[in-house]
């Protein structure tokens, strides 16, 4: 994971204003994954994603001009991917992100001893099947160590949202590693 | 197994989650959105091209229109001297036949000043973006 100190993500904007293309790669390459990953929540459609991935940059790009650095740079890019999937979500579905809050997980349980790498898997599993708005949270919690207030920005959900989503996916993932375990002891 | 009865707890978990490693994407995604934004910077850089050749043109075309106007004023100059002699009328104390004698080469030179400075202004706007790119 790579964290940017000020300098350094002052550097970028300058670099990503002039336009530089190995500045728009390591913008990927830092912050691609997530973005990535966050679209994915939303749409499982790989191709769309896949579009919606290039929107974003292509909106970065033509708009990194006026990013006026009074946030992190990174939240100013997660807003962009968040926006784009709402407008997708709202323009093909006619749906907000709000609206998505039913629980959807139904996770088979893994038949295996489970050592620290495999509970990470398991954990992935579990997560995918969280409600969207918590997975985002979750992503941005803890991919970033954004705080509750950075992730109230991207998202635009209130701050006490974020708060309950947080609380909320956490406790589930715990009862449901819990119940894992115990069919497996 | 009581010993690890609750291990999946809160700050467990916690730490499960912070060391998840960072997602990536295919290469094939990364090498096509890189190819997508540098084809987007080509195609601004020769609308930009096309934008300063056209200003260009159009800053050449002034200035040749203000330095004709300038000519077309200074050979029609009888008529502000035939000006000049009503003004003279009016305010008989004035002396000005000395600037009538001149003003054909005043009013040219007048003209010429605003198409010097869009010239030069121009010509250093070429400069200093050359300098930057």
């Amino acid at each position: 994971m790579s964290y940017k100190n000020k300098t350094e993500s002052d550097d970028l904007v300058r670099r990503l204003k002039r336009k530089e293309e190995g500045a728009f790669e390591e913008l990927i390459e830092d912050y691609g994954g997530v973005i990535y990953k966050v679209l994915h929540t939303y749409i499982k459609d790989k191709n769309t994603v896949d579009d919606l991935f290039q929107d974003v940059f292509i909106k970065i790009f033509k708009n990194v001009h006026t990013f006026r650095e009074e946030s992190k740079l990174s939240v100013w890019i997660y807003q962009i991917a968040l926006n784009t999937t709402k407008n997708h979500l709202r323009k093909k579905y006619n749906k907000d992100i709000y609206e998505l809050q039913e629980y959807t997980a139904s996770v088979d349980p893994v038949d295996e001893d489970l050592d620290n790498k495999d509970l990470r898997a398991l954990l992935e599993t579990y997560i995918s099947g969280l409600p969207e708005n918590w997975q985002t949270v979750i992503n941005l919690y803890y991919f970033h160590s954004y705080s509750y207030n950075e992730i109230a920005d991207i998202t635009g959900f209130p701050v006490g949202t974020v708060k309950t989503y947080l609380y909320r996916a956490k406790d589930k993932l715990c009862s449901l590693m819990e119940k894992h375990r115990k069919e497996l002891s | 197994m009581s010993g690890f009865e609750k291990k999946y707890d809160e700050t467990f978990i916690d730490s499960l989650l912070f060391s998840r490693s960072k997602p990536r994407i295919s290469e094939d995604l990364k090498e096509n959105t890189l190819y997508t934004l540098t084809r987007l910077k080509e195609d601004e850089l020769q609308e930009e091209a096309v934008q300063k050749k056209f200003y260009r043109n159009i800053v050449g075309v002034f200035s040749i229109l203000i330095l004709l106007f300038g000519i077309l004023i200074a050979q029609n100059i009888q008529f502000f001297q035939s000006l000049y002699l009503l003004a003279k009328d009016i305010f008989n104390g004035l002396r000005l036949e000395s600037f009538v004698r001149i003003g054909k080469f005043v009013v040219i030179g007048l003209a010429a000043v605003p198409a010097m400075i869009i010239f030069f202004t121009e010509k250093h706007k070429k400069k200093s973006s050359h300098h930057i790119s």
